[in-house]
């Protein structure tokens, strides 16, 4: 899990934030909040392999 | 080790602006940014825990303990932090009765792996007995 992680997820997060506050305002709740769903779902998958290799990680680290 | 913790105060500090921005904006996206904070200072702690365990099994081994003992202790420590982050991380989405379930399901993994050991003294206290 590299540093660079923290920075990834946050600027999907700001980027989902700036097209959901732009497509509301244009007067598409749907499409925006479809847009958050995507950038939730895309977020949740980088993170489940990295938290799966996290704990990879800790089982070899321990030989648990 | 002054540096190095230095350097996690740094990220975690990060962590919390990015949060700041998100939080308003986006609620939903700022739980995973908490949640790869939080798995990126435990990858970040291995290494550390790593040599402290390495230190602990020979400090055991040197004064003659069984060292498979340590390895429900291990386990049970794991549980208990994996559960206490993920119940408040819970809590930080507003979700009360959730982390109230995971803290359960926690306490039962714990109890879980203690038993063998438990199962052990038992059987010591009943050999001493017998």
């Amino acid at each position: 899990m590299d540093v660079n992680l923290i920075f990834q997820v946050a600027a999907i997060g700001i980027l989902v934030a700036v097209l959901n506050q732009l497509l509301i305002r244009s007067g598409r709740e749907e499409q925006a909040m479809m847009t958050t769903l995507a950038g939730l779902i895309v977020v949740m998958m980088i993170l489940v392999r990295e938290i799966s290799s996290l704990f990879e990680l800790i089982k070899r680290t321990f030989g648990l | 080790m002054t540096l190095w913790m230095g350097k996690l105060l740094l990220l975690s500090l990060c962590a919390v602006c990015l949060l700041g921005v998100l939080k308003g904006k986006t609620p939903a996206l700022a739980i995973p940014v908490s949640l790869a904070a939080c798995g990126v200072l435990l990858s970040l702690l291995l290494p550390t825990l790593e040599t402290l365990r390495a230190d602990l099994s020979g400090m055991a081994q040197a004064a003659g303990m069984d060292t498979g003992l340590f390895a429900p202790v291990v386990k049970v420590l794991a549980i208990t932090e994996v559960t206490h982050l993920g119940a408040e991380l819970c809590r930080d989405g507003g979700e009360k009765g959730l982390a109230a379930g995971l803290e359960l399901c926690g306490t039962a993994a714990a109890l879980v792996c203690v038993l063998p050991l438990a199962k052990k003294a038992l059987e010591l206290i009943g050999a001493i007995g017998a």
